[in-house]
């Protein structure tokens, strides 16, 4: 299984991502220019954290034009594993892979801490080794993270169980205490209709390794890995944890 | 500060385009789907656009 981890000009957790899929986990990772058109044969697509093109206009909107997005939409579009990480996640609704937007957090602060967050759906590649409502452990670091989107959209999201993760308290309580930018119903990850393109703004890969203060992260790229399998296809509809569930 | 009377108050963005195009209307039409692709997020803001003839 080979990871790309995509680099745009600011992108910083694009290191962390690296380290935790080939040092901590194991796999092959490679990183991509944002600049280069073709994804050389990547079975898995990171996007991450950090602030592509400075964050001008709108977090994630610039860097929704780069060249090697065109290769990333369509990637997705067949059925290709995506994992959008923070500056990840507001590219992905910048360009319409996943709906909603990013407002200013509650607090209008930049907000670096440790979160908790629950596991929704375990039927997605990032997340089938995961028993549903097991709780992360892992930081988040962001400015605009209160995640939005119109009523209409959300019941639709809701409906077709697409939000993945939630804040939540170390109990896994959804309490609004816990909710650390104001995001709707406490979204703190959410997954396309078809469960290829997972995004969230916590961020997994700096949570890989427990001198970090936690490695629960680990297991989103657990998940992938063996959700891809040894012929790196996605077994599509075999991603429910039954199989996993006693290995977590 | 000693401002009163302010009710109320709100931010945006203000971008100006110096566009070349055979008709206002063609001015217009580009700079709605410029704001509509990039320079605004729709889902959580709105735009307006001014055409001023040069």
């Amino acid at each position: 299984v080979k990871f790309a981890v995509i680099v745009f000009p600011g992108s910083n957790c694009d290191h962390d991502a690296h380290h935790a899929i080939s040092k901590v986990l194991g796999a092959q990772a490679e990183f991509v220019w944002h600049k280069n058109k073709e994804l050389n044969k990547a079975d898995v697509v990171i996007l991450p954290g950090g602030f592509s093109y400075g964050d001008y206009l709108r977090t994630g909107a610039i860097a929704g034009f780069s060249p090697i997005m065109t290769s990333v939409i369509k990637f997705a579009k067949r059925g290709g594993p995506v994992l959008g990480i923070c500056n990840g996640f507001q590219i992905l609704l910048e360009v319409g892979l996943l709906e909603g937007a990013m407002l200013r957090n509650r607090s209008v602060k930049f907000q670096c801490e440790q979160v908790h967050i629950r596991v929704e759906q375990v039927d997605t590649p990032f997340t089938c080794r995961v028993k549903p409502g097991h709780i992360l452990k892992m930081p988040i670091a962001h400015g605009e993270g209160n995640y939005y989107a119109t009523p209409a959209v959300l019941s639709e999201l809701e409906a077709n169980r697409q939000i993945v993760f939630r804040y939540c308290d170390a109990d896994g309580q959804v309490v609004d205490t816990k909710n650390p930018n104001g995001s709707v119903n406490a979204i703190a990850g959410l997954c396309n209709p078809n469960r290829n393109v997972v995004a969230l703004m916590p961020h997994p890969e700096r949570a890989c390794e427990s001198m970090l203060g936690s490695a629960d992260g680990l297991v989103l790229f657990e998940s992938v890995v063996m959700a891809l399998g040894r012929d790196g296809m996605l077994k599509t509809g075999q991603w429910i944890n039954k199989h996993f569930s006693s290995m977590v | 500060m000693g401002y009163n009377g302010i009710q109320d108050v709100r931010q945006g963005k203000y971008f100006e385009l110096d566009i070349e195009a055979s008709s206002l209307d063609q001015v217009r039409a580009m700079a709605a789907e410029v704001a509509d692709k990039l320079l605004a997020n729709t889902v959580i803001e709105s735009f307006r656009v001014e055409v001023d003839p040069l």
